[in-house]
């Protein structure tokens, strides 16, 4: 099920940024593919780091909760750049990507993944983690992994669909 | 940690998203696995 019309993605597509993206391969690769994909790495580290420290598995002799808030303050920044990027790309190929299952199930799951770290994930961690059940801060770490591992994947499955 | 205090909203919120998005991803990734194995098994037996 597609969020947005198909009338959109072909303006997107005839925008100033899709017209950069189409006919200038060099600034496509650079800051579209390039920083997209840095970014999406910075991402990554910052989810996995933090949660595999809720995980215990590594930065034992860290608090988690100075993990959570370092790790958040990098998260946030390599997410604007993740989506800055991103929107770039896509004018280029606006039209292809309307009809990409692979490009739609990518956006509902960074959806889904920025609801939850901002309205769920981080509202919980920000305080005192001993107050809280072990149990419950495992399952949003394992929650988190999988969101954002969806998000990756998928990502990458555009490019071979 | 403490697991013997009675769970606070958030912590009841963060469960039910949380097995959420867990379900839906187990669910959506098996599909997904389920489909390359029945083409692999159309394209060579």
């Amino acid at each position: 099920m597609e969020l947005l019309p198909l009338s959109f993605f072909e303006w997107a597509e005839t925008s100033f940024l899709g017209y950069i993206g189409k006919n200038y391969g060099g600034i496509y690769a650079t800051f579209g593919q390039s920083l997209h994909l840095i970014s999406l790495a910075v991402l990554g580290g910052s989810v996995l780091v933090s949660d595999l420290r809720l995980l215990g598995v590594l930065l034992k002799d860290v608090p988690s909760e100075v993990v959570a808030d370092q790790a958040h303050k990098v998260f946030r920044i390599a997410l604007i750049f993740i989506i800055a990027t991103g929107v770039f790309m896509a004018a280029a190929i606006a039209q292809k990507l309307f009809y990409n299952a692979a490009f739609w199930a990518k956006m509902y799951a960074l959806i889904a993944g920025i609801l939850f770290v901002f309205l769920v994930r981080r509202p919980l961690l920000k305080g005192d983690h001993s107050q809280l059940n072990p149990l419950t801060v495992k399952l949003v770490a394992v929650a988190s992994i999988l969101v954002w591992i969806s998000v990756a994947a998928t990502g990458r499955w555009i490019g071979f669909s | 940690m403490s697991d013997s205090k009675p769970l606070s909203k958030v912590e009841k919120i963060a469960i039910a998203s949380s097995a959420l998005i867990i379900g839906v991803g187990i669910i959506y990734w098996f599909s997904q696995v389920m489909n390359v194995i029945e083409l692999l098994e159309m394209a060579y037996g």
